[in-house]
């Protein structure tokens, strides 16, 4: 009773109505159960119920006097004043109740005697109670006495000890019924808690937060698999309202609180109402809307609703286990994930929670949607690189047999991200392919995602040299100025490019201590912090770190200094970190591309001896150096473009020294991506620079010439200016080292196919033999080199027979159709062109046939690419022409035929042209023309007509006048309509079209419907003029085609003279 | 720029007396040998003292080490009498100014080497940077640090491997690693002051 009475009992502490209860149902509640269980207690146990208490209980009744009359057994005294019971123990009745000013005093000393009471005062019994209580604020004392009332929890077991003790003592203070009494008073104790318990639960109300729990531990439980208790649970709405609830307003009002779509094993789909009362089921959607119906009943946790609903569940959830959340989500993650999850959990580990931010991917990005947006990548790794560590609380209540360990909830905060971790390795694998397209050549490479955090070595590991300069590194952070300097130099001693010397510097904030010294303005210091910027720089991580660090925008103020040491090493320090785009970005945004730009014009002292010695050439190599690193990002390139950077860079061209030239080349070639460059690169005279730099005995230079010309040599001034200062030369000479540096070969081999674009190069090439040296670069070489020496073939082949017959004698032709197996697209496109072009050599064509090129070509129509699509259509067209049993050979494709005619369904402009150009060609063959015709190329022709594309009017009038030999197709044209807009065509510019279109008009004008709508459309007046041409096709088809009108003509004239 | 003092003739052309005997001791040409001179005769009517000439080299050099400026002045006094006279004036000068880097090399050791025996040894090093090291709440003894960086500078210059520092060995050292030349102590001054107080006072209107 003490228990209940403590815990539950609600006093009010107000001062002056000290010990009284509060007024509130649970208290209620209590009393009523009190004096029921007392009732209970005194009519089961009768001869406890007399026992008497060591000290009474008094107590000021509130009820008068009077009530008290129904006393008047002849056990109890009365009188006027008082009752008293004649029951009595050592002279102190049992009760007696005292008449005073209002109402009666009660002295009670057993409970028979306290329920008699009760009984007499009937309704007013609760109040009593709460009277005697508020007097008597501790029972258990007044019954036992207080030497015996000890500590709570032990109160039975020293009581019974006492008792024991004292009975052997043979004292007789407290004997065997107290000690039942004491019992039955616990038992009781223990019911009043139950029921309050019992009463506690039922006054539970669902929350939001205990929704949110329950349906996330169901979601661990869900999934497609057949022991998984059910498919899936959904919010239906994923909006929520500020107080977590996510039912609109006026259903809140009611007491929703969400609504939840769930899925079953067996029982299909159900929506669930969650609500404060408890979870129902409700009616569902309809038409997209949800019916808030209660249908079912009321079940106060969402597990018993869906075991009653759904046998399977109940089964299955039986079996399942509490897993430790984080496994259960482990298991979920995909491997490809864990790798970069599992390194950045364990530094949460190791590291304090105050440790600067590391590369984390773990973070909830704030309100993003978890659909895989793809945004940039390098975006996507900003956000998240920026984001300080959180806490890492978990996001729910994770069940009570969970460890709160840190790495689950780091792998749980990750992992309960899986989409954006996934979304951003796709990124990262876009990012890697685009990286691979050449053609485009635009350098990206070392974007920041690549790059995984490393696992922090034990402490064991750790070289000795870690040790000192941690210990060097304390110097810096503790000394003055002198110390730093000694500090500084000492550091250059150790070998700074391995790994370990930067961990070094970088743990503690030796890092932010270096770059801090960037802005001391003492000359000594900034020097010699940055020596050590440059040297550790070249590592990724410290790169990301001097970003992170805010040490960028430092280094770029620190390129206006007048003193050239301090200008050099800035420059070399930023060429190193701007190898990833947002160091790029930031260095753009400080301006200090143009203060990189600046330094190449460079004026100002060579430096005191004291600083070192920096010559004008020194300063240049330095800004080049950075220019170059900074240039990579399209921005950058759009800054410079307003400075006069192309022209200063130039200027170096001239010097001999290498390492100037390699860096203002890599730099040209770098900015030559854009057209606007290649002009001005051109036109500033450069292309003789960097011709000579061909000839330069060092590997390096060489690749970043021929990179720069393979950029420039979209342009044809360009092409023509390589040939004339004899660049094609040494391009050539280095195609025969095949097997050496691949980056050289892909330049080398990118120049010659971008300049082999004009016949005159061609021309050159072929005296140089470099056809047959490319020939020989078809084997064993990576995708890059091929992609441009195949493109370089095909040029050389399409212009000049000879060098078609070159490539076959090479054996070259073989490699090349093997070649379109291939999935590389760029490298497809110029595979094709070349097969194409070697196809119009007759003996090539026999070998194209005997390695089934043809058909390969032909299923490369089927590619998604609409550029793969179009080349092998070209292709196609003189393979049909010159292979033998051309009819055959297209017969034998199965499903060939209805495929190309299928691509005349294509939107892209050169694939119509190429197959209609293919179209053509297969037409001439009676049975292949009969066969497309019944797959419907008359119509498909008849729509293309309305094009203003010269290149595909061509070939489709082409194809037109071939397909009018068969049957009726002559009458299908005109009623597609196709007549009318052909003769259009005559208005067009391109000679070409013009003996297409005369001869598809001759064709069609054998059918007198024909005629008339190409008379209406004019025709007449545009043919006449090309009887005169110098074409004879054109001469005849037109001459042809008037005959036949004026034949219809004069056979109408005569009809309706008959 | 420099003003021109007001003197009467007699005390000019002792000046440019001087001057013509005292240039071929520096690296300036005469005519900035006068005018430093002319600056010498503003300052003082007599000599210049140490107090004078340490507020000197915080005003016009940026100087702020006591201790070494006090070093700096007696290795400006040649002739250790307490002064500076013209000769030493114009002489301290020129290798501030235009100092080549072997006379700094030898002015440096010479300061650093603190009783002028010819060699800078761990004591003498400890001695001037003893008070370099903020003391730091986790360390209890700032001296420990201080002995563990002396024992890495030893490594670093003792090239002889005789536990001090000699000529050859700093002049060795500097040459490889400029910024070591004020290992112990800031003594020369920075160069953008040496710029102003070139601009200021030896050039003429």
């Amino acid at each position: 009773m003490g228990a209940a009475l403590s815990s539950r009992a609600v006093w009010v502490s107000a001062s002056d109505t000290v010990g009284k209860l509060d007024f509130s149902r649970s208290n209620e509640d209590l009393l009523k159960d009190l004096c029921v269980h007392i009732e209970e207690l005194v009519r089961s146990n009768p001869s406890e119920a007399g026992v008497f208490f060591q000290k009474p209980l008094v107590w000021h009744s509130s009820c008068p006097f009077a009530s008290y009359d129904v006393l008047n057994q002849p056990e109890y005294i009365r009188n006027d004043e008082s009752v008293v019971s004649s029951e009595k123990k050592n002279e102190n009745p049992a009760l007696s109740i005292v008449k005073n000013n209002d109402g009666a005093t009660i002295t009670v000393y057993n409970f028979k005697f306290l329920v008699k009471v009760m009984s007499c005062v009937g309704q007013k019994k609760l109040k009593e109670a709460q009277l005697c209580l508020e007097a008597n604020p501790d029972p258990l004392t007044n019954i036992i006495g207080s030497s015996f009332h000890g500590s709570e929890n032990k109160l039975l077991v020293d009581v019974h000890d006492k008792l024991a003790r004292e009975k052997a003592q043979g004292n007789n203070n407290m004997d065997d019924s107290t000690f039942r009494l004491l019992l039955l008073i616990n038992n009781l104790d223990i019911q009043l808690m139950q029921s309050s318990l019992k009463q506690l639960g039922r006054d539970v109300r669902l929350t939001p937060n205990l929704v949110q729990s329950e349906v996330e531990l169901l979601q661990t439980f869900s999934g497609n698999e057949s022991d998984k208790c059910l498919k899936s649970i959904e919010y239906t709405s994923t909006l929520s309202f500020s107080n977590g609830c996510r039912a609109p307003p006026w259903r809140q009002v009611l007491g929703d609180i969400c609504y939840l779509c769930i899925q079953l094993h067996d029982s299909g789909q159900i929506y669930v109402t969650a609500s404060t009362e408890g979870y129902f089921m409700n009616k569902g959607m309809n038409q997209g809307q949800l019916q808030y119906d209660k249908t079912g009943d009321l079940y106060s946790t969402l597990v018993l609703l869906l075991k009653s609903y759904s046998q399977h569940f109940a089964n299955t959830i039986m079996q399942q286990e509490f897993l430790s959340v984080g496994d259960s989500l482990e298991s979920e993650v995909p491997k490809s994930v864990r790798r970069p999850l599992d390194t950045h959990s364990v530094p949460n580990e190791v590291t304090e929670a105050t440790d600067k931010p590391k590369e984390a991917v773990v973070q909830a990005p704030p309100a993003k949607p978890v659909s895989k947006s793809k945004k940039s990548s390098a975006e996507k790794k900003q956000s998240k690189r920026q984001r300080k560590q959180t806490p890492n609380e978990p996001r729910f209540v994770t069940p009570p047999e969970t460890s709160g360990s840190k790495k689950s909830r780091g792998q749980l905060e990750s992992s309960k991200q899986p989409n954006h971790s996934v979304s951003s390795i796709h990124d990262i694998h876009v990012a890697e392919l685009s990286e691979n397209d050449i053609g485009s050549s635009s350098d990206d490479s070392e974007e920041e995602e690549e790059i995984q955090d490393r696992h922090p070595e034990s402490t064991a590991d750790l070289p000795s040299e870690y040790w000192q300069i941690q210990k060097l590194i304390k110097y810096l952070k503790a000394g003055n100025q002198t110390t730093t300097v000694i500090a500084l130099c000492c550091l250059q001693d150790f070998d700074l490019t391995l790994e370990s010397s930067h961990l070094a510097i970088r743990d503690n904030g030796g890092l932010d201590l270096i770059i801090n010294l960037l802005e001391t303005g003492d000359i000594k210091c900034m020097i010699g912090a940055l020596r050590i910027l440059r040297d550790i720089s070249i590592h990724p991580h410290t790169r990301i770190a001097i970003v992170d660090l805010k040490g960028l925008p430092h280094l770029v103020q620190i390129l206006q200094s007048p003193i050239r040491e301090l200008k050099c090493l800035a420059a070399e320090t930023i060429a190193n970190i701007a190898k990833f785009k947002r160091a790029r970005k930031i260095v753009c945004i400080n301006g200090g591309l143009h203060y990189l730009v600046n330094m190449l014009e460079s004026t100002g002292r060579p430096g005191s001896s004291l600083t070192g010695e920096r010559s004008d050439l020194e300063v240049a190599r330095c800004a080049a150096l950075g220019l170059w690193s900074c240039s990579r990002s399209k921005r950058s390139k759009r800054v410079l473009l307003k400075t006069n950077v192309v022209t200063l860079l130039g200027q170096y061209l001239h010097s001999d020294e290498v390492d100037v030239l390699i860096p203002v080349i890599g730099t040209l070639q770098e900015c030559a991506t854009e057209p606007k460059y290649q002009e001005l690169i051109q036109s500033s005279g450069m292309i003789k620079q960097l011709v000579k730099g061909l000839h330069v005995e060092n590997e390096e230079l060489q690749m970043h010439c021929a990179s720069a010309i393979f950029k420039c040599a979209e342009e044809e001034a360009t092409r023509q200016l390589v040939r004339q200062y004899e660049g094609l030369l040494p391009l050539s000479k280095r195609l025969a080292n095949a097997n050496d540096n691949k980056d050289l070969l892909t330049a080398v081999t990118g120049a010659i196919w971008k300049c082999s674009k004009s016949p005159q190069n061609v021309h050159e090439l072929k005296k140089l033999k470099a056809i047959e040296k490319l020939v020989g670069l078809l084997s064993n070489q990576p995708e890059e080199v091929l992609i441009n020496v195949v493109g370089a073939i095909a040029e050389c082949a399409r212009i000049d027979n000879e060098n078609r017959v070159a490539i076959r004698k090479s054996g070259g032709v073989v490699p090349l159709v093997q070649l379109l197996t291939g999935t590389n697209q760029s490298l497809l496109i110029n595979a094709t062109k070349a097969v194409g072009a070697c196809a119009l050599e007759n003996e090539s064509m026999v070998i194209i046939d005997k390695q089934d090129g043809v058909r390969l070509l032909w299923s490369l129509l089927k590619s998604p690419n609409p550029e793969v699509q179009a080349c092998a259509a070209w292709a196609i067209c003189p393979c049909i022409e010159n292979a033998k049993d051309a009819g055959e050979l297209v017969r034998s494709f199965v499903g060939g035929l209805e495929l190309i005619v299928g691509l005349l369904k294509s939107t892209d402009v050169e694939v119509l042209a190429g197959v209609s150009a293919a179209i053509a060609k297969i037409a001439q063959d009676q049975e292949n023309l009969a066969v497309i015709t019944d797959h419907g190329v008359v119509p498909l022709l008849a729509q293309l007509t309305h094009t203003n594309n010269d290149n595909l009017r061509h070939h489709l009038a082409d194809a037109i006048s071939k397909c009018c030999s068969w049957r009726n197709n002559r009458v299908g044209f005109g009623q597609n309509s196709a007549v009318a807009p052909l003769v259009k065509y005559l208005c067009s510019d391109d000679e070409s079209v013009h003996r297409t279109t005369a001869c598809a008009l001759n064709q069609l004008s054998y059918d007198p419907d024909n005629c008339i709508t190409m008379h209406e459309a004019g025709v007449v007046q545009l043919l006449l003029p090309m009887i005169g041409r110098a074409d004879e096709v054109l001469q005849e088809a037109a001459a042809d085609c008037i005959s036949n009108i004026r034949h219809l003509a004069m056979a109408n004239d005569k009809a309706k003279f008959k | 720029m420099a003003t021109i003092p007001e003197l009467n003739a007699i005390e000019r052309k002792k000046l440019v007396k001087q001057s013509e005997c005292l240039y071929k001791l520096s690296h300036f040409t005469q005519d900035e040998t006068l005018l430093l001179l002319y600056r010498y005769h503003g300052l003082t009517s007599d000599k210049i003292d140490r107090v004078l000439f340490c507020d000197l080299l915080h005003d016009w050099f940026g100087m702020t080490d006591d201790y070494f400026m006090d070093k700096v002045f007696k290795a400006f006094d040649k002739d250790s009498d307490g002064f500076l006279n013209q000769e030493e004036w114009v002489k301290g000068l020129s290798m501030f100014l235009r100092g080549t880097l072997a006379e700094k090399i030898e002015y440096c050791f010479s300061i650093y080497d603190l009783n002028s025996d010819g060699y800078i040894t761990r004591e003498e090093m400890f001695h001037m940077l003893k008070n370099t090291l903020i003391k730091q709440p986790t360390e209890e003894d700032p001296e420990e640090g201080i002995k563990e960086l002396i024992e890495i500078l030893m490594k670093k210059m003792d090239h002889d491997n005789d536990s001090k520092v000699s000529l050859q060995d700093f002049k060795t050292t500097v040459e490889a690693e400029r910024l070591l030349i004020e290992a112990f102590g800031p003594c020369l001054p920075e160069e953008k002051y040496c710029e102003r107080f070139a601009a200021e006072t030896l050039t003429r209107i």
